[in-house]
Protein backbone atom coordinates (compact mmCIF):
# COMPACT_ATOMS: atom_id res chain seq x y z
CA UNK A 1 0.00 0.00 0.00
CA UNK A 2 1.37 3.43 -0.88
CA UNK A 3 2.00 6.07 1.80
CA UNK A 4 -0.80 8.53 2.62
CA UNK A 5 -0.82 11.81 0.69
CA UNK A 6 0.38 14.03 3.61
CA UNK A 7 3.38 11.74 4.12
CA UNK A 8 4.19 11.81 0.41
CA UNK A 9 3.84 15.60 0.34
CA UNK A 10 6.16 15.89 3.34
CA UNK A 11 8.70 13.66 1.62
CA UNK A 12 8.45 15.78 -1.53
CA UNK A 13 8.90 18.94 0.53
CA UNK A 14 12.11 17.54 2.04
CA UNK A 15 13.45 16.64 -1.40
CA UNK A 16 12.55 19.97 -3.02
CA UNK A 17 15.42 22.48 -3.35
CA UNK A 18 14.63 25.90 -1.85
CA UNK A 19 11.15 24.53 -0.99
CA UNK A 20 9.37 27.75 0.10
CA UNK A 21 10.76 29.69 -2.84
CA UNK A 22 10.01 26.89 -5.32
CA UNK A 23 6.38 26.72 -4.18
CA UNK A 24 6.07 30.50 -4.47
CA UNK A 25 7.61 30.45 -7.97
CA UNK A 26 5.09 27.81 -9.01
CA UNK A 27 2.21 29.78 -7.48
CA UNK A 28 3.25 33.03 -9.20
CA UNK A 29 3.70 31.19 -12.47
CA UNK A 30 0.15 29.80 -12.26
CA UNK A 31 -1.62 32.86 -10.83
CA UNK A 32 0.01 35.21 -13.37
CA UNK A 33 -1.21 38.83 -13.22
CA UNK A 34 -3.59 39.16 -10.28
CA UNK A 35 -2.40 41.95 -8.01
CA UNK A 36 -0.47 41.71 -5.71
CA UNK A 37 0.77 38.60 -7.47
CA UNK A 38 2.59 38.68 -10.77
CA UNK A 39 4.76 36.45 -12.92
CA UNK A 40 6.55 39.60 -14.16
CA UNK A 41 6.19 38.83 -17.88
CA UNK A 42 7.81 42.03 -19.14
CA UNK A 43 9.67 41.40 -22.40
CA UNK A 44 9.09 37.66 -22.07
CA UNK A 45 7.77 37.27 -25.59
CA UNK A 46 10.07 39.29 -27.78
CA UNK A 47 8.82 40.03 -31.23
CA UNK A 48 10.66 41.35 -34.26
CA UNK A 49 8.13 44.16 -34.20
CA UNK A 50 7.43 46.80 -31.57
CA UNK A 51 4.96 49.62 -31.73
CA UNK A 52 4.42 52.92 -29.97
CA UNK A 53 1.37 55.12 -29.80
CA UNK A 54 1.34 58.89 -29.79
CA UNK A 55 -0.93 61.88 -30.12
CA UNK A 56 -0.54 64.59 -32.75
CA UNK A 57 -2.31 67.73 -33.85
CA UNK A 58 -4.44 67.98 -37.00
CA UNK A 59 -1.25 68.22 -39.11
CA UNK A 60 0.16 64.96 -37.69
CA UNK A 61 2.81 66.85 -35.71
CA UNK A 62 3.46 64.95 -32.44
CA UNK A 63 2.46 66.58 -29.14
CA UNK A 64 4.13 65.91 -25.77
CA UNK A 65 1.83 63.36 -24.09
CA UNK A 66 3.15 63.85 -20.56
CA UNK A 67 2.37 67.55 -20.44
CA UNK A 68 -0.89 67.13 -22.34
CA UNK A 69 -2.40 64.17 -20.44
CA UNK A 70 -0.04 63.54 -17.47
CA UNK A 71 0.36 60.01 -18.77
CA UNK A 72 2.93 58.34 -20.95
CA UNK A 73 2.96 56.84 -24.39
CA UNK A 74 3.92 53.53 -22.74
CA UNK A 75 0.87 53.47 -20.46
CA UNK A 76 -1.40 54.42 -23.37
CA UNK A 77 0.12 51.62 -25.41
CA UNK A 78 -0.69 49.09 -22.66
CA UNK A 79 -4.28 50.36 -22.58
CA UNK A 80 -4.46 50.16 -26.37
CA UNK A 81 -3.30 46.52 -26.24
CA UNK A 82 -5.83 45.71 -23.51
CA UNK A 83 -8.65 47.18 -25.63
CA UNK A 84 -7.40 45.31 -28.67
CA UNK A 85 -7.42 42.02 -26.74
CA UNK A 86 -11.01 42.68 -25.66
CA UNK A 87 -11.97 42.94 -29.33
CA UNK A 88 -9.97 40.02 -30.72
CA UNK A 89 -9.83 37.42 -27.94
CA UNK A 90 -13.57 36.53 -27.95
CA UNK A 91 -13.15 35.22 -31.50
CA UNK A 92 -10.04 33.28 -30.51
CA UNK A 93 -7.65 35.59 -32.35
CA UNK A 94 -4.43 37.15 -31.17
CA UNK A 95 -4.42 40.95 -30.83
CA UNK A 96 -1.56 41.01 -33.35
CA UNK A 97 -4.07 39.80 -35.94
CA UNK A 98 -6.49 42.68 -35.29
CA UNK A 99 -8.08 44.30 -38.32
CA UNK A 100 -7.71 48.01 -39.07
CA UNK A 101 -11.30 48.53 -37.94
CA UNK A 102 -10.53 46.88 -34.58
CA UNK A 103 -7.39 48.94 -34.15
CA UNK A 104 -9.43 52.06 -34.87
CA UNK A 105 -12.02 51.05 -32.26
CA UNK A 106 -9.32 50.42 -29.65
CA UNK A 107 -7.62 53.70 -30.57
CA UNK A 108 -10.90 55.59 -30.14
CA UNK A 109 -11.40 54.11 -26.65
CA UNK A 110 -7.87 55.11 -25.58
CA UNK A 111 -8.11 58.59 -27.08
CA UNK A 112 -11.47 59.16 -25.33
CA UNK A 113 -9.89 58.06 -22.04
CA UNK A 114 -6.96 60.42 -22.64
CA UNK A 115 -9.35 63.30 -23.34
CA UNK A 116 -10.78 62.90 -19.84
CA UNK A 117 -7.36 63.84 -18.46
CA UNK A 118 -6.59 66.56 -21.01
CA UNK A 119 -4.73 69.57 -19.60
CA UNK A 120 -6.34 72.30 -21.71
CA UNK A 121 -3.68 74.84 -20.73
CA UNK A 122 -1.00 72.61 -22.26
CA UNK A 123 -2.61 72.51 -25.72
CA UNK A 124 -0.33 74.35 -28.18
CA UNK A 125 -1.88 77.36 -29.92
CA UNK A 126 -3.48 76.56 -33.25
CA UNK A 127 -4.38 72.98 -32.31
CA UNK A 128 -7.95 72.27 -33.39
CA UNK A 129 -7.90 68.45 -33.31
CA UNK A 130 -6.03 65.62 -31.64
CA UNK A 131 -5.13 62.45 -33.47
CA UNK A 132 -4.14 59.07 -32.02
CA UNK A 133 -1.43 57.22 -33.98
CA UNK A 134 0.37 53.89 -33.88
CA UNK A 135 3.91 53.55 -35.22
CA UNK A 136 5.60 50.19 -35.71
CA UNK A 137 9.31 49.35 -35.82
CA UNK A 138 10.50 46.11 -37.36
CA UNK A 139 13.85 44.28 -37.21
CA UNK A 140 15.19 43.29 -40.58
CA UNK A 141 18.45 42.24 -42.20
CA UNK A 142 19.54 45.84 -42.64
CA UNK A 143 18.71 46.88 -39.06
CA UNK A 144 15.57 48.36 -37.62
CA UNK A 145 13.09 50.07 -39.91
CA UNK A 146 9.92 52.02 -39.20
CA UNK A 147 6.60 51.37 -40.89
CA UNK A 148 4.65 54.59 -41.64
CA UNK A 149 2.40 55.69 -38.77
CA UNK A 150 -1.23 54.66 -38.74
CA UNK A 151 -3.79 57.26 -37.66
CA UNK A 152 -6.45 55.44 -35.63
CA UNK A 153 -8.69 58.05 -34.05
CA UNK A 154 -9.35 61.78 -34.05
CA UNK A 155 -11.27 64.25 -31.89
CA UNK A 156 -12.00 67.88 -32.62
CA UNK A 157 -11.31 70.33 -29.83
CA UNK B 1 24.04 30.68 13.26
CA UNK B 2 22.96 31.06 9.76
CA UNK B 3 25.82 31.17 7.45
CA UNK B 4 27.18 28.32 9.43
CA UNK B 5 23.81 26.63 9.33
CA UNK B 6 23.57 27.14 5.59
CA UNK B 7 27.04 26.00 4.76
CA UNK B 8 28.76 23.91 7.33
CA UNK B 9 26.49 22.00 9.66
CA UNK B 10 25.61 19.37 7.12
CA UNK B 11 22.64 21.20 5.65
CA UNK B 12 22.92 21.26 1.86
CA UNK B 13 23.23 24.66 0.19
CA UNK B 14 19.90 24.14 -1.54
CA UNK B 15 18.12 23.80 1.83
CA UNK B 16 18.99 27.17 3.37
CA UNK B 17 17.47 28.67 6.50
CA UNK B 18 17.17 32.25 7.72
CA UNK B 19 20.47 34.13 8.09
CA UNK B 20 21.84 35.10 11.52
CA UNK B 21 20.72 38.71 11.31
CA UNK B 22 21.36 40.70 14.48
CA UNK B 23 18.70 42.77 16.27
CA UNK B 24 20.22 45.93 14.79
CA UNK B 25 20.17 44.57 11.25
CA UNK B 26 16.56 43.46 11.62
CA UNK B 27 15.55 46.83 13.07
CA UNK B 28 17.20 48.70 10.18
CA UNK B 29 15.45 46.34 7.75
CA UNK B 30 12.05 47.02 9.31
CA UNK B 31 12.65 50.77 9.44
CA UNK B 32 13.82 50.94 5.83
CA UNK B 33 11.12 48.59 4.59
CA UNK B 34 8.39 50.60 6.33
CA UNK B 35 9.56 53.73 4.48
CA UNK B 36 9.80 51.85 1.18
CA UNK B 37 6.41 50.19 1.65
CA UNK B 38 4.67 53.49 2.41
CA UNK B 39 6.36 55.23 -0.55
CA UNK B 40 5.49 52.31 -2.84
CA UNK B 41 1.74 52.91 -2.41
CA UNK B 42 0.44 55.29 -5.07
CA UNK B 43 -1.78 57.33 -2.77
CA UNK B 44 -2.97 59.66 -5.53
CA UNK B 45 -6.02 57.67 -6.60
CA UNK B 46 -8.15 60.57 -7.81
CA UNK B 47 -7.98 59.59 -11.48
CA UNK B 48 -9.11 56.01 -10.88
CA UNK B 49 -12.85 56.60 -11.14
CA UNK B 50 -13.59 53.29 -12.82
CA UNK B 51 -11.99 49.89 -13.26
CA UNK B 52 -12.34 49.11 -16.99
CA UNK B 53 -10.06 46.04 -16.90
CA UNK B 54 -10.55 44.43 -13.46
CA UNK B 55 -7.53 42.72 -11.96
CA UNK B 56 -7.20 40.63 -8.79
CA UNK B 57 -9.76 41.56 -6.14
CA UNK B 58 -11.37 44.03 -8.57
CA UNK B 59 -12.95 40.98 -10.25
CA UNK B 60 -15.09 40.64 -7.11
CA UNK B 61 -15.28 44.13 -5.58
CA UNK B 62 -15.84 47.63 -6.86
CA UNK B 63 -12.77 49.52 -5.63
CA UNK B 64 -13.60 52.84 -7.29
CA UNK B 65 -14.58 54.26 -3.89
CA UNK B 66 -10.82 54.73 -3.46
CA UNK B 67 -10.80 56.98 -6.52
CA UNK B 68 -13.85 58.91 -5.36
CA UNK B 69 -12.49 59.24 -1.80
CA UNK B 70 -8.68 59.32 -2.13
CA UNK B 71 -6.90 58.45 1.13
CA UNK B 72 -6.00 61.84 2.63
CA UNK B 73 -3.33 62.95 5.07
CA UNK B 74 -5.33 61.59 8.01
CA UNK B 75 -5.51 58.08 6.53
CA UNK B 76 -1.87 58.16 5.51
CA UNK B 77 -0.92 59.33 9.00
CA UNK B 78 -2.92 56.43 10.43
CA UNK B 79 -1.01 53.98 8.20
CA UNK B 80 2.33 55.53 9.26
CA UNK B 81 1.38 55.26 12.95
CA UNK B 82 0.67 51.56 12.53
CA UNK B 83 3.87 51.05 10.52
CA UNK B 84 5.69 52.51 13.52
CA UNK B 85 4.42 49.52 15.54
CA UNK B 86 5.92 47.21 12.93
CA UNK B 87 9.25 49.06 13.07
CA UNK B 88 9.54 48.83 16.86
CA UNK B 89 8.36 45.23 16.81
CA UNK B 90 5.15 45.69 18.75
CA UNK B 91 2.28 43.59 17.32
CA UNK B 92 3.89 43.91 13.86
CA UNK B 93 1.15 41.92 12.14
CA UNK B 94 -1.36 44.57 13.27
CA UNK B 95 1.14 47.29 12.42
CA UNK B 96 1.33 46.09 8.81
CA UNK B 97 -2.43 45.58 8.44
CA UNK B 98 -3.60 49.10 7.40
CA UNK B 99 -0.68 49.40 4.98
CA UNK B 100 -1.46 45.95 3.53
CA UNK B 101 -5.09 46.98 3.09
CA UNK B 102 -4.32 50.16 1.16
CA UNK B 103 -1.30 48.77 -0.72
CA UNK B 104 -3.32 45.82 -2.00
CA UNK B 105 -6.48 47.74 -2.88
CA UNK B 106 -4.80 50.78 -4.43
CA UNK B 107 -2.41 48.56 -6.40
CA UNK B 108 -5.35 46.46 -7.58
CA UNK B 109 -7.34 49.52 -8.64
CA UNK B 110 -4.31 51.04 -10.38
CA UNK B 111 -3.70 47.81 -12.26
CA UNK B 112 -7.38 47.63 -13.24
CA UNK B 113 -7.05 50.63 -15.58
CA UNK B 114 -5.96 48.53 -18.55
CA UNK B 115 -2.21 48.94 -18.08
CA UNK B 116 -0.39 46.64 -15.66
CA UNK B 117 2.41 48.32 -13.73
CA UNK B 118 5.05 45.89 -12.46
CA UNK B 119 6.87 48.02 -9.92
CA UNK B 120 4.38 47.62 -7.05
CA UNK B 121 3.86 43.85 -6.71
CA UNK B 122 7.13 42.67 -5.21
CA UNK B 123 7.19 45.13 -2.32
CA UNK B 124 3.50 44.46 -1.62
CA UNK B 125 4.15 40.70 -1.55
CA UNK B 126 7.16 41.24 0.74
CA UNK B 127 4.99 43.12 3.23
CA UNK B 128 2.17 40.58 3.04
CA UNK B 129 4.63 37.72 3.55
CA UNK B 130 6.04 39.38 6.67
CA UNK B 131 2.54 40.06 8.00
CA UNK B 132 1.69 36.41 7.44
CA UNK B 133 4.80 35.25 9.34
CA UNK B 134 4.11 37.58 12.28
CA UNK B 135 0.46 36.46 12.44
CA UNK B 136 1.26 32.75 12.19
CA UNK B 137 0.56 31.08 15.57
CA UNK B 138 3.29 29.05 17.28
CA UNK B 139 2.16 26.12 19.37
CA UNK B 140 2.33 26.92 23.10
CA UNK B 141 3.65 30.43 22.54
CA UNK B 142 0.43 32.22 23.42
CA UNK B 143 -0.59 35.74 22.51
CA UNK B 144 2.61 37.29 23.86
CA UNK B 145 4.65 36.15 20.85
CA UNK B 146 2.08 37.81 18.63
CA UNK B 147 2.30 41.10 20.55
CA UNK B 148 6.02 41.04 21.21
CA UNK B 149 7.68 38.67 18.70
CA UNK B 150 11.02 37.17 19.68
CA UNK B 151 14.22 37.50 17.69
CA UNK B 152 13.53 34.24 15.85
CA UNK B 153 10.15 35.51 14.61
CA UNK B 154 11.73 38.73 13.30
CA UNK B 155 14.36 36.62 11.56
CA UNK B 156 11.70 34.50 9.90
CA UNK B 157 9.81 37.61 8.76
CA UNK B 158 12.94 39.01 7.09
CA UNK B 159 13.61 35.58 5.59
CA UNK B 160 10.09 35.60 4.09
CA UNK B 161 10.90 38.93 2.42
CA UNK B 162 14.06 37.40 0.96
CA UNK B 163 12.12 34.42 -0.37
CA UNK B 164 9.69 36.79 -2.13
CA UNK B 165 12.60 38.65 -3.78
CA UNK B 166 14.18 35.38 -4.96
CA UNK B 167 10.87 33.97 -6.25
CA UNK B 168 9.99 37.18 -8.08
CA UNK B 169 13.20 37.18 -10.08
CA UNK B 170 13.26 33.44 -10.74
CA UNK B 171 9.67 33.44 -12.04
CA UNK B 172 10.47 36.49 -14.17
CA UNK B 173 13.33 34.59 -15.83
CA UNK B 174 11.32 31.39 -16.09
CA UNK B 175 8.43 33.15 -17.83
CA UNK B 176 10.86 34.55 -20.39
CA UNK B 177 12.08 31.04 -21.20
CA UNK B 178 8.58 29.51 -21.28
CA UNK B 179 6.76 32.29 -23.17
CA UNK B 180 9.42 32.32 -25.87
CA UNK B 181 9.39 28.49 -26.23
CA UNK B 182 12.98 28.47 -25.02
CA UNK B 183 14.04 30.88 -27.78
CA UNK B 184 14.48 34.00 -25.64
CA UNK B 185 18.25 34.13 -25.98
CA UNK B 186 18.07 33.46 -29.72
CA UNK B 187 15.55 36.28 -30.13
CA UNK B 188 17.32 38.62 -27.70
CA UNK B 189 18.74 40.80 -30.52
CA UNK B 190 15.15 41.75 -31.32
CA UNK B 191 15.18 43.61 -28.02
CA UNK B 192 17.01 46.30 -29.98
CA UNK B 193 13.62 46.97 -31.62
CA UNK B 194 12.22 47.41 -28.13
CA UNK B 195 14.98 49.95 -27.47
CA UNK B 196 13.86 51.90 -30.53
CA UNK B 197 10.33 51.73 -29.18
CA UNK B 198 11.53 53.01 -25.81
CA UNK B 199 13.41 55.91 -27.43
CA UNK B 200 10.36 56.95 -29.41
CA UNK B 201 8.05 56.48 -26.42
CA UNK B 202 10.28 58.94 -24.60
CA UNK B 203 10.17 61.26 -27.61
CA UNK B 204 6.37 61.17 -27.79
CA UNK B 205 6.18 61.82 -24.03
CA UNK B 206 8.46 64.85 -24.06
CA UNK B 207 9.30 65.70 -27.72
CA UNK B 208 12.97 65.23 -26.81
CA UNK B 209 15.04 62.42 -28.29
CA UNK B 210 17.22 60.43 -25.88
CA UNK B 211 20.95 61.30 -25.73
CA UNK B 212 23.16 60.44 -28.68
CA UNK B 213 25.19 57.84 -26.74
CA UNK B 214 22.01 55.87 -26.04
CA UNK B 215 21.04 55.88 -29.69
CA UNK B 216 24.59 54.75 -30.49
CA UNK B 217 24.26 51.80 -28.09
CA UNK B 218 21.03 50.78 -29.78
CA UNK B 219 22.67 50.93 -33.22
CA UNK B 220 25.59 48.83 -31.96
CA UNK B 221 23.24 46.17 -30.57
CA UNK B 222 21.40 46.07 -33.89
CA UNK B 223 24.67 45.59 -35.77
CA UNK B 224 26.11 42.97 -33.39
CA UNK B 225 23.37 40.45 -32.44
CA UNK B 226 25.73 38.31 -30.36
CA UNK B 227 26.66 41.31 -28.26
CA UNK B 228 22.94 41.83 -27.67
CA UNK B 229 22.62 38.16 -26.67
CA UNK B 230 25.52 38.52 -24.25
CA UNK B 231 24.14 41.70 -22.69
CA UNK B 232 20.49 40.68 -22.40
CA UNK B 233 21.44 37.07 -21.63
CA UNK B 234 23.36 38.37 -18.61
CA UNK B 235 20.13 39.88 -17.31
CA UNK B 236 18.24 36.64 -17.86
CA UNK B 237 20.99 34.73 -16.05
CA UNK B 238 20.74 37.01 -13.00
CA UNK B 239 16.98 36.39 -12.89
CA UNK B 240 17.17 32.62 -13.30
CA UNK B 241 19.83 32.15 -10.61
CA UNK B 242 18.24 34.59 -8.15
CA UNK B 243 17.57 31.62 -5.82
CA UNK B 244 21.27 31.91 -4.93
CA UNK B 245 20.53 34.94 -2.73
CA UNK B 246 19.10 32.46 -0.20
CA UNK B 247 22.28 30.40 0.13
CA UNK B 248 24.15 32.66 2.52
CA UNK B 249 25.02 36.28 3.24
CA UNK B 250 27.77 36.42 0.67
CA UNK B 251 25.50 35.20 -2.12
CA UNK B 252 22.81 37.60 -0.95
CA UNK B 253 25.27 40.48 -1.25
CA UNK B 254 26.49 39.36 -4.69
CA UNK B 255 22.89 38.87 -5.85
CA UNK B 256 21.83 42.21 -4.41
CA UNK B 257 24.59 44.09 -6.19
CA UNK B 258 23.83 42.21 -9.43
CA UNK B 259 20.10 43.00 -9.19
CA UNK B 260 20.78 46.69 -8.51
CA UNK B 261 23.25 46.83 -11.42
CA UNK B 262 20.70 45.10 -13.66
CA UNK B 263 17.99 47.62 -12.83
CA UNK B 264 20.36 50.57 -13.16
CA UNK B 265 21.37 49.48 -16.66
CA UNK B 266 17.73 48.82 -17.65
CA UNK B 267 16.85 52.24 -16.29
CA UNK B 268 19.59 53.92 -18.37
CA UNK B 269 19.06 51.98 -21.58
CA UNK B 270 15.32 51.30 -21.60
CA UNK B 271 14.01 54.07 -19.37
CA UNK B 272 12.18 51.46 -17.25
CA UNK B 273 12.62 52.40 -13.63
CA UNK B 274 12.27 49.89 -10.82
CA UNK B 275 13.46 51.95 -7.87
CA UNK B 276 11.37 49.93 -5.41
CA UNK B 277 13.09 46.71 -6.50
CA UNK B 278 16.53 48.31 -6.18
CA UNK B 279 15.72 49.62 -2.71
CA UNK B 280 14.35 46.23 -1.64
CA UNK B 281 17.61 44.61 -2.81
CA UNK B 282 19.61 47.26 -1.00
CA UNK B 283 17.70 46.75 2.26
CA UNK B 284 17.54 42.96 2.38
CA UNK B 285 20.38 41.70 0.17
CA UNK B 286 23.13 44.29 0.38
CA UNK B 287 22.05 44.85 4.00
CA UNK B 288 24.48 47.68 4.76
CA UNK B 289 24.65 47.20 8.59
CA UNK B 290 25.66 43.54 8.10
CA UNK B 291 27.80 43.90 4.98
CA UNK B 292 31.03 43.04 6.85
CA UNK B 293 29.54 39.68 7.90
CA UNK B 294 29.25 38.68 4.23
CA UNK B 295 33.05 38.57 4.02
CA UNK B 296 33.73 36.54 7.14
CA UNK B 297 34.77 32.90 6.93
CA UNK B 298 31.91 30.49 7.59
Amino acid sequence: MSAPIPTRLRALWHKLPFPEMSVLVLALFIIKEQFPFSNFPMYSNISEEADVVYVSNQNDEPLAMKSLFRTSSGTSKKKFNTELKKLTNPSGRNSEDATLEERQKAGKVVLDALMADLERKAIPAGTVALRFHRRTFRAGDGGVGAIPSEMLAEVNL
Amino acid sequence: MTDSINTSNGRPWWKPVAFDWSRLELFVMRLSFAALAFWNVKWETRKFLDQPSPNGLAHFFDLTWLGKNPPGMMTQGFVIAFLFLYVVGLAPAVGLLPWAFYATLIGTLGNSQGAINHSWQMVTMMGLAQMFVYAWPRRGAGVFLWIRPDHERHRQAAWAALIVIAASYVVCGLVKVVNSDGMWLVRAPWLAVQLYKTHYSHFYDTLEMPPQWLQQITETLVQYPNLARLLFGGGLFIELVAFAILINRRWALIGGVAIIALHMSISKIMNLNFEAHMLAALIYLVNVPGIHKAFRRS
